[in-house]
Parts: structure tokens; sequence; C-alpha cells
């Protein structure tokens, strides 16, 4: 387990935890406005206008999907790298009363 | 041949890996161990258990089959997945973890009745597992018989035992209907999963995880490669595809044509046509001739519309010679999309039933949310995170995770807009369209062998899935009811028998639901989502994010979320006459239910009285 290991405080832990909610809510909604507005706005087909490709793909699909995927991909790699941070789990370092496991 | 016997090695294998997890559980305490893995899953075996869990029979099966029928626009509708990894797990996984420890938990709906010391609770997130759970488990049997039987087609021996089968049933209440060839694929997968699943339990499961997801990686990569080096290049195939219209449903007689001799005449299904116009159509379903008859019954088919399609099916001889047809009744077109060109390569894709096309924004909004809050809420990923044995674990897993579906859910879509350059005329059995693309792209790279390594890829999704059911359903019964509310005594010997029995006899249950195949695969898995992300994804948050929720708004919130998913469903089928949604403004049944859920639980939470000060403390700490 990483240096900054929280332990000892639940209460730490879960405040960390509910901010690690919020960035992540956020997140989700940045990428859907992304991919939502896009694909919305480019993805229909116009009359009369040739078909657009990008890579081999639709025009729309590569910036209004597959781009976004590809910093979707760079971010969570951050946010689990960088920004989550390491927690004892184990029961015994909050002092609390561990259940009947396993009965 | 081959492709069998390569594909019956890997099934021996999970076998062996299923003996090795049973001996490894040995000397642990049963429950714990049995459902749990003992909390000890390492970052491999974490990722990958969750990944393949999440890519069942739907992604393998029915995901292809709507990539075929609506192009490019599934882009959009599986898009979600960009921030799965990031949203499901980060939503929910280190608090589920923590939390679930300090309660003893093993199963969630235990974990919520700890959580708020409330029998009503834990026994509410019970009935609800096992209700949901079943569908999914009865859509993920009907996928694993499906392959199987594309596999095994022009085996001999395979096709007497089937046609026994079949003549042995016949008659019998709910499985006379059934083809005896779907009948013994889905006895055969069934005894095979159930046995391994019973012996081997949660450690079992997690490490056939490991190796069958990394079965589909390897599938999806190799069907990649060939299925664009086939095609010519990925913008060789979109421009076919641009140029393609959808095609016409009709009733049709097959005739004899003027050479044709009065003997009676099998026709298979799949069997291509052609109209003396030139036209060409391909039967849904097998038909006959009888002897001295000059045609068959009415027969469902499709009509290819676009021309260069009708050149390569006659091109290519696939047309039955000597035999031609006449159309009954009406010709069905599409209602979005028919004759019109560029309908699979734009949005909203072709659609045979709604006028406004496949995939609209709020259909596109509602399944961006619906992948990653209802993938967060399903209990067969939560228990997963409760397994991990620490935090560094599941970081590193989640970045795991991220490339594993960036590698699995694009590329499919890639690979199956290829497949309707490859595979025309699909229309007739969608479901099929995974299995067949695997046998077309290994046998024009004259490697059929390698069939058997592609058909393994969505196998191991259902397999995967269908494991991680089956205990999620038997431990419910055993853990949840039996040891909380009938026998809290039992001995560990009593337990052991209970366990093995109840996970054999839900498997036995779910084989007999489907031995009258359900007709909607997709619409299936899509519902017991739905139900259970519903039921959990809401009452989850609140409980471990908010201390001050009751376990009266916990209960409302639950009966709520899955109560708004059921009315919605048989309002769609009210309105439709067929298994489906109704799209109340537009939004999925599941976007509601979190609404309606969202709001009971933090209403009549606030509204009773608030949880003891030791109780917030216990999950909460000083915060």
């Amino acid at each position: 387990m990483s240096d900054d290991v929280q332990a000892g405080d639940l209460g730490i832990s879960f405040r960390q935890s509910r901010k690690e909610l919020y960035f992540m809510v956020a997140s989700w909604v940045v990428f859907a406005g992304w991919t939502i507005s896009y694909v919305g706005l480019k993805g229909g087909a116009k009359e009369g206008e040739a078909l657009r490709l990008v890579w081999g793909m639709p025009e729309w699909v590569v910036y209004g999907i597959l781009i976004p995927w590809i910093f979707g991909l760079g971010l969570t790699v951050w946010f689990a790298l960088r920004f989550m941070k390491d927690t004892d789990l184990d029961p015994a370092a909050y002092e609390v009363t561990k259940g009947e496991e396993g009965k | 041949m081959t492709a069998l016997i390569s594909f019956f090695v890997y099934l021996a294998l999970v076998f062996v890996l299923a003996g090795i997890a049973n001996h490894a559980g040995k000397n642990k305490s049963f429950l714990n161990e049995y459902f749990l893995g003992s909390r000890n899953i390492g970052v491999w075996a974490f990722a990958l258990t969750y990944a393949a869990t999440a890519a069942s029979g739907g992604s393998f099966m029915g995901f292809p089959s709507l990539i075929y029928t609506h192009g490019w626009s599934l882009a959009w509708w599986i898009c979600g997945y960009m921030v799965v990894p990031l949203v499901a797990l980060g939503l929910l996984a280190k608090r589920i973890n923590q939390v679930s420890r300090i309660a003893g938990a093993i199963t969630i709906p235990e974990l919520l009745r700890r959580r708020f010391e409330s029998n009503a609770v834990g026994n509410l997130a019970t009935v609800m597992v096992v209700f949901f759970m079943f569908f999914f488990l009865m859509a993920q049997f009907k996928a694993g018989a499906q392959i199987m039987a594309t596999l095994l087609e022009g085996v001999p021996v395979y096709q007497s035992a089937a046609f026994g089968l079949e003549a042995l049933v016949d008659g019998l209440p709910w499985i006379g209907e059934a083809e005896g060839d779907y009948l013994l694929c889905l006895i055969v997968f069934a005894v095979s999963v159930i046995v391994y699943t019973t012996y081997g339990g949660f450690r079992a499961v997690v490490w056939t995880d490991v190796m069958q997801g990394l079965v589909m990686a390897v599938g999806v990569v190799i069907m990649l490669v060939l299925a664009l080096t086939q095609v010519g290049g990925l913008g060789n195939a979109t421009k076919q595809l641009s140029e393609m219209t959808p095609p016409e449903f009709l009733n049709v007689e097959v005739t004899r044509g003027s050479e044709g001799p009065p003997v009676e005449k099998q026709i298979p299904r799949g069997t291509w046509l052609e109209s003396e116009g030139g036209d060409i159509i391909r039967l849904k379903s097998a038909t006959i001739i009888e002897s001295g008859a000059e045609k068959s019954e009415s027969v469902k088919a499709i009509r290819l519309t676009t021309p260069f399609e009708i050149e390569k099916v006659k091109e290519q001889g696939s047309v039955l010679e000597g035999y031609r047809y006449n159309v009954v009744g009406e010709v069905e077109t599409y209602a979005y999309g028919a004759n019109t060109p560029g309908v699979y390569t734009s949005t909203p894709g072709p659609s045979r039933d709604s006028p406004s096309g496949f995939i609209t924004v709020l259909i596109a909004f509602s399944f961006f949310a619906f992948w990653n809050f209802s993938g967060a809420g399903q209990p067969s990923y939560m228990v997963r995170q409760m397994a991990f044995k620490d935090t560094l674990t599941l970081r590193r897993s989640m970045v795991m995770v991220a490339f594993y579906f960036a590698l699995i859910y694009f590329p499919l879509v890639i690979i199956f807009t290829c497949a309707r350059v490859l595979l025309p005329g699909m229309e007739i059995y969608p479901d099929r369209v995974m299995p067949e693309m695997a046998s077309i792209l290994t046998i024009n790279a004259g490697m059929p062998w390698l069939a058997g390594l592609l058909v393994a890829a969505p196998f191991a999704a259902v397999m995967s899935s269908v494991d991680s059911f089956l205990l999620l359903v038997s431990s419910g019964v055993v853990r949840d009811i039996y040891q909380e509310s009938i026998n809290p005594n039992a001995n560990e010997k009593q337990i052991k028998r209970l366990t093995y029995g109840v996970t054999m006899v839900v498997g036995m249950l779910g084989v007999v639901a489907v031995m009258h195949p359900p007709q909607f695969l997709q619409h299936l898995i899509v519902f017991a989502s739905a139900g259970l992300g519903a039921c959990f994804l809401m009452p989850m948050v609140f409980a471990l994010y908010w201390k001050r929720a009751t376990a009266s708004g916990i209960v409302a919130g639950m009966l709520a979320g899955g109560l708004t998913v059921l009315a919605l469903y048989l309002a769609g089928y009210l309105q439709t006459g067929k298994f489906g949604e109704y799209l109340l403004l537009g939004l999925h049944p599941f976007i509601w239910s979190v609404v309606v859920s969202t709001i009971l639980i933090w209403l009549i939470s606030l509204k009773g009285t608030p949880p003891g000060e030791r109780l917030q403390e216990r999950y909460f700490g000083h915060s």
C-alpha cells in the first residue's frame, strides 16, 4: 500500500470518497454533453451531402465518439493513478466492531 | 471439426480451473470463500472478472445483431462505455468494499440489511435480486445454446442426437415446441456451467472469468484483423454500407420451376431464391413442397433491396436453382430508412418499427446514463467490488478495465459493420451473426480451426455471466433467506450442502424456463439490467454516502425503482403487443426509475426519524 494510505479516521476516508464521487459525476456530465450534442448535431445525413470519411469511419463517429473515448481513457488513467487516494479498508483501522463475517 | 476440437479444449480448461479453485478454497471459512473468494482478489483477477461479467451474451450476441441491423448508429448507442470504468467503479467500489467489511457482509442484501439494521430492507433486496436476476439467467442460457448450435451445425452425430431429442419431446407441454438442436445445446451448455460453478464457487468463477476475459479480447482482435482484411479496409466497408438500403419483409410460397420433378423437396432455413424478375429473397424458416404439390405453405422471408448485394448473392452461386417463389399478402418495409441510401452510416439509423429511426438524441442520452449508472447498480458487479483486497488493486483495475472495454466495444462496432458487407441477408436470424461471422472469416482465411477460438469468445462471455448470476441468486437464497430468517444456527456442513443444492436447483430452473426459448434476447438483458439498476443503484448510493438515509426511505426507493421499470415495460407491451419498453417522453424506463427512486428515498428519509448516532458513526466516522 502506498505512503498516502488513509487510516485511523473513517470520516476523512468517507469525505475523500465523496470528493471522488463528485469528480466522477462531473466527468460523466462533460462526456455525455460532448457525445450527445456533437453526434446529435452532426450525425444525421443531410440530403445531397456526400459521406465524409475520417480513418475509414463516418466523420461524426471520429469526432463525436472515438476522440472523446480516447480522452475518457486518459482521464480514467489519471483519476485512478493520481486523483484517487488509497484507503485502509480494514475495519480494525477505524476501531469499529467488525460484523459476524462468514458466520 | 477442428473448430470443435479447439472449442472443447477451451471447455476442458474451464473445468480444470474450477477444480484448482475448489482445492484452493479448502480450509477457509466456507461462505466467505464460496461467495466472496475470502476478499483477497488481486488486480488481474478483479479487473478481468469485472470486465468479463459486464461483457455478457448481450455484448457478443445481441449487440452484434443490433450493429448488423442498424449500422454505425450503434457507436452512439454504446459510447457510454467510454467512461464506464471511471463511473461504475468510481461511484461505489471503494465505499462498498469498506462498508461491507465494517458490516461483515458477504452479499448485497446482507450489506443493506446490516447498514440499516433492518430485515425489511434485506428481505426486499433478496427478492429483487432473485426476481430480476432470473431474467438474466434465461437470456444467457439462450445465448449459450445458440452459440453452441451454430458451432455444431453440420456435425453428423450432433444432428442425429438433436433429431432424436426433438422426436422425444415432441408433444410435451412447454418444451415440445423447441427445436431439437437448441434443446440439446441448452442442456449441454447449462450442465457444464452449473457443474463448475457449483463445484468451485466464487474463486472458480473469478479464475474462469480471467481466462474467459482474455479469450474475449484475443477473439475480438483476431476478428477485427480478419474482417478488415476481407472487406478491403474500413473505408471500403463504410462506403459500401453507405449505398445499402434495408431489406423488405414478406411471406412467400416456394414453387417448383419448370424443371423440378414432383417429388418431396425439403428447403432449409436460410435458402436464397430468385424471382422471375430477378429479385432475391432469403427464407426465414425451413419449408417443404410435398410430393405431387406445386408449392409450399406460406413462409416468412426477407427481400434484398440493394443492387450490389443482389448481384453478389447471384455471383456466389448461393441461389437455389430450379425453384421460384410467389409473394403472399403485403410486403412490409422499414418504418424509417426504407429505400434510403446512407441510412446505415448516419443517425438515427434504420428501424423496422419506429418512424423516428433507431436512436434519437433522448435515447442516446438514456443509454449513456444506462450503461454507466445501471452498470454501477448491478448486484453482480457490486459483489465483485466487495471482494478486492485493497484500494491499490481497485485503482490499477480501473485502468485495466478502461483499456479492456475500449478494446472490446469499439472494435465490435467496426467488425459488425463489416459483417453487413460480408454476410448479406442475416436479418433472418440476426442473433446468430456473431458465430456466422466467426465461421465465414476463418473459412475465408483458410483457418477453420480458428473458428473454435472465436466462437469461444462469446461463449466465454455468456459463461462468465451465467456463473456470476448463479452464485448471486444462490447466495441470496442461502445467506439472506435460509441463514438470516430460517436457521441462523446452521453449521458449516449444512450450509455447504444447501449451497451446492441451491446453485444446482436455480440453474436447472433457469434451463426449464428457457426450454421454450424467449424471443428477444437483447430486450430481456436490457430489462433485467434496468430492473436491477432501478432497485439497487440509488438505494446503494444513499446507503454509502448519506448518513441521514433511513430504512423506510430505502425500502420505498427500491420498490418504486423496480415497479417503475415493470410498469413502463408493461405499458410498452400494451402499446406494441411485444416485449419491450415504453419510452415516456422519449426516455428509457431506467432514467425514470432513478428519478422516482431518488425523490422517494430523499423525502421519506427526511420525514422519518434520523438513524441513531451509533449507526452513523459506525459507517461514516466523525464526519
